[in-house]
Order: C-alpha cells, then sequence, then structure tokens
C-alpha cells in the first residue's frame, strides 16, 4: 500500500490521536501510539481488498469457463499453501515496503512541521527510518535514491484496543472518506528538488487516478476490495505496466462497504475474502491490494518471494484475550447454546476445534447481497485479469453466490459485525430488533468509543435519521446509515429466537474465544 | 504547506482577491500604477502566530488587527436604483504590515502600513467595469485603522462598524463612483472554518477569517456627479494573518452566491496551476436560519462550460459554471453578467458578477454571486 496524500494532509489529526489513546503493542510493551491509523489509512486498504473481491482455488466447487470459475455454495476445499519463515516474514512485514511509491521523507517531515509532537511508539522490531515513523508508514529508497515514505499494511490491519495495539486486528476506525487529493496537493505544495518533484508525480498521478475508488461514504468502511479492482483496470495483465487510462472497465466509484477481517484467521480459513473467491494460493491475492506502484512482473515476483514469509508470519498471529472478567458459568451455558446454534457454520473453538469454511448460501443468511452479487455477477473482467496475470498463476478465483461463516476467534474485538460492518455489537447481531437503522460511534472526535462489556463490541448512538438529513458531510461521514445500498444490516437472524438470558449467556461464551 | 493553501484549506474562507492584491503589494514590479517601491522598503517576517484560541468577536472583529501581517476586507455589493437599474460593485481593502517590529521614527511619514483599495462598479448596459484604485501609507493621516470605533479608512474611503453591531457603514468619495452606505447583518457573522470547506476543523491558526454572507443594504450611490438612493445586498470576507506572502502553484476559484430563497451558496475549487491533476471543488451552503450544509468533492459536481480570453492580457479564464449537488436534487448555472470583468489586470484576476439559475427538485432557483477565478489558462 501506498502513502497516499490523504495522509499527509492528516499528518497533524493522527498526532492528536495518539496523544488521546496511549496503546501499547500487543506484541511488545513499549506503548504504542495508534496515531498512524489516518496517515496509513489508503495504503492498507490495498490488502483488504481483496478481502471484497474474491478469486477462487481450483477445487471441484468451482466451474472454469472461459478462463474464468464461479462456485458453488457450500464447503471450501483446502489448497495447499507455499510454506514460508514467520520471523522473516514479521520482519519483512514492519519494515518491507510493498508499495513503492510515496512521499519524499523530506517534504514528509515539512509537513510535520508546526503540528503536534508524535508520540508514536514503535512496532517491535522497526528499524532504522521506520523505527522514527508511525507505524502506519514505511520507509522506502527508490531506484532515483530518494527516500521515500510509504504505506504499509498496518493501517488496516492493526488497531488498539483496551489501550494495547494489536497487530492483526481490522481497523474499524479508519477514515477513507477524507479525499487523498487534498493531501496530494497539500504535499505538492512543499518545495522539493527535481527528483523528488519526480517521485511526488509519481505518486500523486497513481492515486488521483483511483482516488475515487477509495473515498468510502462512512468512516470505518473499508473500500481495499474496490480499490484493488481499480488497480487491475489500469494495468496490463500481462507485463503489469500502468496505463494513465483504464484498460478495462473500472469498478463503481462508490465503493460498497466492507468490514476488515481479522489477520489470526488467516490459517483457518481456505478461501480469501468474505464470497469466498480467493481460492489457491493466498499470498499474491494479498499483494495484489498494494500494487499501486509495482509495474512489472519482475517487481511483482521480487515481493511474492519475501510475502510468502509474510502470510507464514499471519498464520501465527492469534487473537486477544478478553481483557474483562469472564462468568465461568455462564460462559458454560453459552457454550452449549453455541454447540446448539452457531457450531454448524461457524465451527468449534478449544480442545476440538474445527472450522467447517462454509459459504452460506445468500438466500439463507439473508444478509446484505450486494456485494456477494456484484463479485459473482458483475465482476468477470476482474476475474479474467486476474486469472491472465501473474498474480492467478497459482490460483483460481471463484467467486460464491454467498458469505463464508468467519471463524469467530476473537470474535468479540472485531465490532462491528457483518461483513459490511452494520452491525454494532454482537447483541444486536443476536437480535435483529436491537440493531440500529442509523448510528454513529459514541466518541469524542476521532476518539476510540469506550468498548461495551454487555453488548460486545463499541460503544454507539442511534439516530433519529441518515445521511440525508445530516447537514455537514463530516456528520454525514460518521454517520452509518443501512438504508443505502449495500449497506443493509438484515439477515443473520439466527439469534432472534433465543431468550435474554439465553442470548446474554452465549455473550459470555463468545467472549471466551 | 504554502500560506495560502493553509489560508484556503484549513481555514476555507475565501480570501482570494486580497491575497492576489497582497502579493502584488509585496511584488512592486507588477504593479503598473501607481508604483510602491518607494513605499515599501523590506518586508519583514517573524511576525507572531495567530492565538490558537481565538473566536469570532463581531463587531470588535470587523476592524483592524495590526499585528497581524496581512489583512482584507472585501464586500460585494448587489444594489438597486429607484429606476430599476441594477449596479454590481466590489469594494475592496487590503492592509499590509512591512516589519513585526517597527522601528520608532519622528518623521510623519513614518509607517509600518501599506494600504490598498479598489473600487469595481458594473452598472445595467454597461459592458466592462469601471474600476478606482487607492494606494496609501498609513501615516499622516491618509490611511489607518482604529478599534473603537471599528474602522478603517484610506484617504476618503471608508469601511466601519456602526453605533449598532449589527450595522456597517461603506463610504467612499473623490470618484467617478460614490457610496455612502449602511449595511444591516441579516445573517450573523461565520468564521471560516465552520463551513467545513475542506477541512473537518481548523488545522491551521495561520489565518482568521469569517464572512458575512447576507447584509440588506440601503444608501446613495453617486455616479457620474448623480446621486441614485439604492437598496440591495452585501457580502463581506474579512481575512487576517499570514497571508499574502507564497507565489502557489496551485489556483483557486471561488463562488460567492446569495440565492433568492434566502440561502447562500459558497464553493471553491483548488486546481493546479500548469492544468495538471484534478480539480478540488467544495462548497457549503448557508440557510436561511444560518444552518450550514456543506459538501466535498464527492457530493458535487462543478465544470466550466465556455472559456473567455481576456482581450487586453490574452488570459484565458473559465466562465458559465455548472453546479450540481445530488443530494439536494441542485442543479444551478451560473453565468458572468457581462464577460469582461478581469477587474485586476496587476493581479491577473477575473473578478466579476454573475446570475445564478436553476432548479431544486421541481422548484426554480435563482439569485446573484461574484465569482473569482484565477486558475491558469487552460481549457475547460
Amino acid at each position: 500500500m501506498t502513502i497516499d496524500a490523504p495522509l499527509i494532509g492528516r499528518i497533524g489529526r493522527m498526532g492528536r490521536a495518539q496523544r488521546a489513546h496511549p496503546v501499547r503493542s500487543e506484541a511488545q510493551d513499549t506503548g504504542y501510539g495508534p496515531g498512524l491509523r489516518r496517515l496509513g489509512s489508503w495504503f492498507g486498504p490495498l490488502l483488504a481488498t481483496l478481502l471484497l473481491t474474491g478469486l477462487a482455488g481450483c477445487d471441484s466447487g468451482t466451474s472454469p469457463r472461459d478462463g474464468i470459475a464461479k462456485a458453488e455454495v457450500g464447503r471450501v476445499p483446502a489448497h495447499p499453501q507455499r510454506p514460508g519463515d514467520p520471523a522473516r516474514g514479521y520482519e519483512a512485514f514492519v519494515n518491507r515496503s510493498i508499495v513503492t511509491c510515496g512521499i519524499p521523507y523530506g517534504v514528509y517531515r515539512r509537513l510535520r512541521e508546526g503540528g503536534p509532537t508524535e508520540t508514536h511508539q514503535p512496532v517491535p522490531g522497526r528499524t532504522g527510518r521506520n523505527a522514527e515513523l508511525p507505524y502506519g508508514l514505511t520507509a522506502h529508497v527508490a531506484a532515483s535514491g530518494v527516500e521515500l515514505v510509504t504505506s504499509n499494511c498496518l493501517a488496516c490491519h492493526a488497531a488498539p484496543i483496551n489501550g494495547r495495539l494489536v497487530i492483526g486486528l481490522g481497523n474499524e476506525f479508519l477514515d477513507l472518506t477524507v479525499d487523498p487529493l487534498l493531501g496530494i496537493e497539500a504535499a505538492g505544495a512543499i518545495a522539493m528538488n527535481e527528483a523528488e518533484r519526480a517521485e511526488w508525480t509519481r505518486w500523486a498521478d497513481r492515486i488521483t487516478a483511483i482516488s475515487d475508488y477509495m473515498m468510502t461514504d462512512t468512516i470505518g468502511v473499508n473500500s481495499a476490495s474496490n480499490l484493488t479492482l481499480a488497480l487491475m483496470a489500469h494495468r496490463d495483465p500481462k507485463t503489469l505496466a500502468w496505463s494513465n487510462r483504464p484498460l478495462i472497465e473500472p469498478p463503481p466509484e462508490k465503493p460498497l462497504p466492507v468490514s476488515v477481517p481479522p489477520l489470526w484467521n488467516v490459517g483457518k480459513k481456505h478461501a480469501m475474502f468474505y464470497n469466498a473467491e480467493g481460492r489457491g494460493d493466498h499470498v499474491r491475492y494479498m499483494m495484489l491490494a498494494s500494487t499501486t506502484c509495482t509495474d512489472s512482473v519482475e517487481e511483482a515476483a521480487a515481493i511474492d518471494a519475501w510475502f510468502v514469509d509474510v502470510r507464514a508470519y499471519f498464520t501465527t498471529l492469534k487473537p486477544p484475550e478478553y481483557p474483562f472478567p469472564i462468568d465461568p458459568g455462564l460462559a458454560e451455558r453459552g457454550y452449549a447454546l453455541f454447540q446448539e446454534t452457531c457450531k454448524e457454520c461457524h465451527g468449534t473453538h478449544g480442545e476440538e476445534a474445527r472450522y467447517p469454511n462454509k459459504v452460506i448460501a445468500l438466500g439463507k443468511v439473508k444478509t446484505d447481497p450486494m456485494l456477494a452479487r456484484k463479485g459473482f455477477g458483475e465482476a468477470d473482467r476482474f476475474l479474467r485479469w486476474f486469472q491472465s496475470s501473474f498474480y492467478g498463476e497459482l490460483s483460481q478465483a471463484a467467486p460464491a453466490l454467498g458469505y463464508i461463516a468467519p471463524p469467530l476467534d476473537g470474535v468479540w474485538a472485531t465490532a462491528p459485525y457483518l461483513h459490511n460492518g452494520s452491525v454494532p455489537t454482537i447483541a444486536a447481531l443476536l437480535d435483529s430488533r436491537q440493531r440500529p437503522t442509523y448510528w454513529e460511534f459514541d466518541r469524542a472526535g476521532d476518539d476510540q468509543p469506550a468498548y461495551d462489556r454487555d453488548r460486545l463490541g463499541w460503544a454507539y448512538r442511534s439516530l433519529d435519521h441518515g445521511k440525508a438529513g445530516a447537514m455537514g458531510w463530516d456528520e454525514r461521514n460518521r454517520l452509518y446509515d443501512t438504508g443505502l445500498s449495500g449497506y443493509g444490516n438484515q439477515g443473520h437472524t439466527f439469534g432472534d429466537d433465543l431468550s435474554d438470558p439465553e442470548r446474554t449467556a452465549l455473550i459470555e461464551y463468545l467472549k471466551t474465544l | 504547506m504554502k500560506i495560502w493553501i493553509r489560508a484556503i484549506v484549513a481555514i476555507g474562507v475565501p480570501v482570494l482577491v486580497g491575497i492576489l492584491w497582497l502579493r502584488v503589494l509585496e511584488a512592486p514590479e507588477r504593479v503598473e500604477n501607481p508604483s510602491l517601491e518607494s513605499l515599501i522598503g523590506e518586508v519583514g517576517t517573524g511576525f507572531a502566530p495567530l492565538d490558537d484560541d481565538w473566536r469570532l468577536n463581531p463587531p470588535q472583529d470587523h476592524g483592524a488587527h495590526p499585528e497581524t501581517r496581512g489583512e482584507l476586507w472585501n464586500l460585494a455589493l448587489w444594489l438597486e436604483d429607484t429606476s430599476g437599474a441594477r449596479h454590481w460593485i466590489q469594494f475592496n481593502l487590503a492592509r499590509l504590515a512591512l516589519s513585526p517590529a517597527p522601528v520608532e521614527r519622528a518623521s510623519g511619514w513614518a509607517t509600518n502600513h501599506l494600504y490598498r483599495g479598489q473600487l469595481v462598479r458594473l452598472s445595467d448596459g454597461d459592458r466592462t467595469t469601471r474600476a478606482q484604485e487607492r494606494l496609501s501609507r498609513a501615516a499622516l493621516g491618509l490611511a489607518g485603522a482604529s478599534v473603537e470605533p471599528p474602522r478603517v479608512w484610506l484617504e476618503d474611503w471608508s469601511f466601519e462598524s456602526a453605533a449598532d453591531p449589527d450595522r456597517l457603514m461603506v463610504k467612499v468619495r473623490g470618484g467617478e463612483t460614490q457610496l455612502d452606505l449602511i449595511l444591516t447583518q441579516d445573517k450573523p457573522a461565520l468564521a471560516g472554518d465552520r463551513l467545513q470547506l475542506f477541512a473537518r476543523e481548523r488545522g491551521d491558526p495561520g489565518v482568521h477569517a469569517y464572512l458575512l454572507s447576507r447584509l440588506s443594504v440601503t444608501g446613495t450611490l453617486g455616479v457620474d456627479g448623480r446621486i441614485l438612493p439604492v437598496r440591495g445586498s452585501a457580502w463581506l470576507d474579512h481575512a487576517w494573518g499570514g497571508i499574502g506572502a507564497d507565489q502557489g502553484r496551485l489556483g483557486l476559484n471561488r463562488f460567492a452566491v446569495q440565492l433568492d430563497d434566502g440561502r447562500d451558496l459558497i464553493c471553491l475549487e483548488i486546481r493546479r496551476q500548469d492544468g495538471s491533476g484534478r480539480p478540488i471543488p467544495s462548497c457549503a451552503l448557508i440557510h436561511a436560519d444560518g444552518a450550514i450544509q456543506s459538501f466535498q468533492r464527492r457530493d458535487l459536481a462543478l465544470e466550466a462550460t465556455r472559456s473567455w480570453t481576456s482581450p487586453r492580457t490574452g488570459r484565458t479564464y473559465r466562465l458559465d459554471w455548472r453546479l450540481a449537488i445530488p443530494l439536494l436534487d441542485l442543479e444551478l448555472a451560473l453565468r458572468p453578467l457581462v464577460e469582461d470583468q478581469e477587474t485586476d489586470r496587476s493581479a491577473r484576476l477575473w473578478s466579476g458578477a454573475i446570475r445564478a439559475s436553476g432548479r431544486q427538485g421541481e422548484r426554480p432557483i435563482s439569485g446573484v454571486g461574484r465569482v473569482e477565478l484565477a486558475i491558469a489558462p487552460d481549457q475547460p
């Protein structure tokens, strides 16, 4: 992922957010500021992009035709993944640039001048220049010799919870509503030498080309899949050469909302993305969202060589433990309810853990169908692009007309829920009558909301109007409007028949996962 | 970030005319008449930063803030005389401080401030604008500002707060166009950051700014020796701080419209001067009750449908703009009253009167406005 313009414009605010919410790294108690979530916001989405689109593996459930495949709902078969070294993967994950264009470092420093002092803490293992940068940014020296500040995966795939930075937790507060063009021009207004200007121009042109596909209508939801499709549209699939003009029809400019799933489930899942289209080798799917400036097969192959290790590192991630007290007796009753109500789709946990990797048909889960329908019926040109590119060499993308029931490891930490983040708490997920039609996080400014231990999720406010009733764009962007296309909170009503005590017990059990 | 970009992006209040004027004050070689070379010494730097905790405080803030580097008062007037003839007037004052720590000098000519004024009129039947200009040191009483009452004057031109804090007075004497006007606030003053143009919050204290988007006007207009009673409306922008220093690689177009239904519309558009990149517009609608509705680039479409080349400077400007805000089902066409309103040739600026017409839903809407165009000449 690349450093995008909006990052620049938000540098000051990032710093403040960091001060407001000092957090500690899950991996090391050195305490990090979450601040970078604003700066890195665009780079991170690249990985998340993959979540949405889906490409499927060569399994019996798929039916390739004309070079592309669609999958049946039901079980997703396993596919062997290339082995990697998790330790090397971590080192690369926190230090190497998968996005190779960005803001010249000198410009970055100038933009920071006069802003709040950065108080972020380093992610363990960040070395050299990276040790001084917020965790959502990575230093990279371009072929021109210009040192760049680039985006990385952590802006989307790390977030604080209970004062600790959790690598792998989807960032549900990322603000992708900010216009990247403002940051581009803010950076461009800084004096630069010729080489720096050339690097800025390269980065600015790329981000400008995809900016509309990145911007969401709502803070917190992610546009990574749409961004990935836009990048595909601008590249020759054979050579990966960039074209300023799209070579195939780009995706719609309004991204469908997606909640970023946790990375600690990577090892359990046979397919990537909500519609389980990411079948076969997973590594190149993961890279694909970060190809802002990967302009040749050689460059892509070089990244692939070390991203195998990164994926291996992802498989070692564990969910954070619930940090508050749990009632063991209540949780035990909840376990029994879970076995009756949830395990068929979501699997079991503990010593006899079993995850079924099952795609549930739209007609059964009945959650907002837009993402699955678009991926199944309106994305063939992207499936074809993928299969004919370096990225599809080891995979067979195959979207299904449904959504995969995710593993529930650490589910308490991953609010809001459903693939589009439309349901703010698990309590509301288990009782559709509690789901707010219009809501926003209950927080001051960009602070993280309080965690609701009873309902499991971030504190929120129900509102009496949707986006059409909001006055300012800031208010509009903070408001989740389930009446919008793709933002619906319907379906998954499997908990509606539980009694309130049963629901309370089930919630208690979910805290233990 | 360039200072003037901060003023626009972080604060959001348009001060385009004044910014360009102050550039001229700092670049005397660009001023053809009169010359500033004899007036300007070395323009100093090192002005103290503005107060982060500033809160708009009218009427005191209508006056000057002499501790700051530069200051702008831009007033647009739409007047109608008793015969029904319409007159569009811009009245602009700019102040520039030469040093943050002026040396005490005994000479009566000693000064730390320069003032520039411009009056532009376009009346029914005119095919181009008529402009008057004043330039003076703040010395020997020729120009200056007072705090109580809040007042700014430039020879026999003045802008001041009346005893009634909701009223302002404008007096212009000594030229072919004369004004003696009382302006009454129909809406309260709005600090620029409340408009949420581009920025979510005040990001930089480099500039303080506010606007009065709608004032009722009564008084007299002197035209070629005739004194005409007039009524109408006005829009005031006032900004002060570190403005005026930068020659940016970005340009700005600005649109201010008073709609007949009581709402006021302000839009800004940032573009690169070299024509590359993509324009970034942002708009805010100020309702009759003062409520503000703001819109980002993705919420609206703002595009020019025609260009015009100045026969004097050869510079090309985009004219005839179309604005659409789908959330409101609003569409407006913004067309100049006449093409030739390149009012400040030294600053290369098209700043002129426009008429707005369009619809919101099925309801027709119309209005009057001022558009300032400072983007490089490329084709729409």
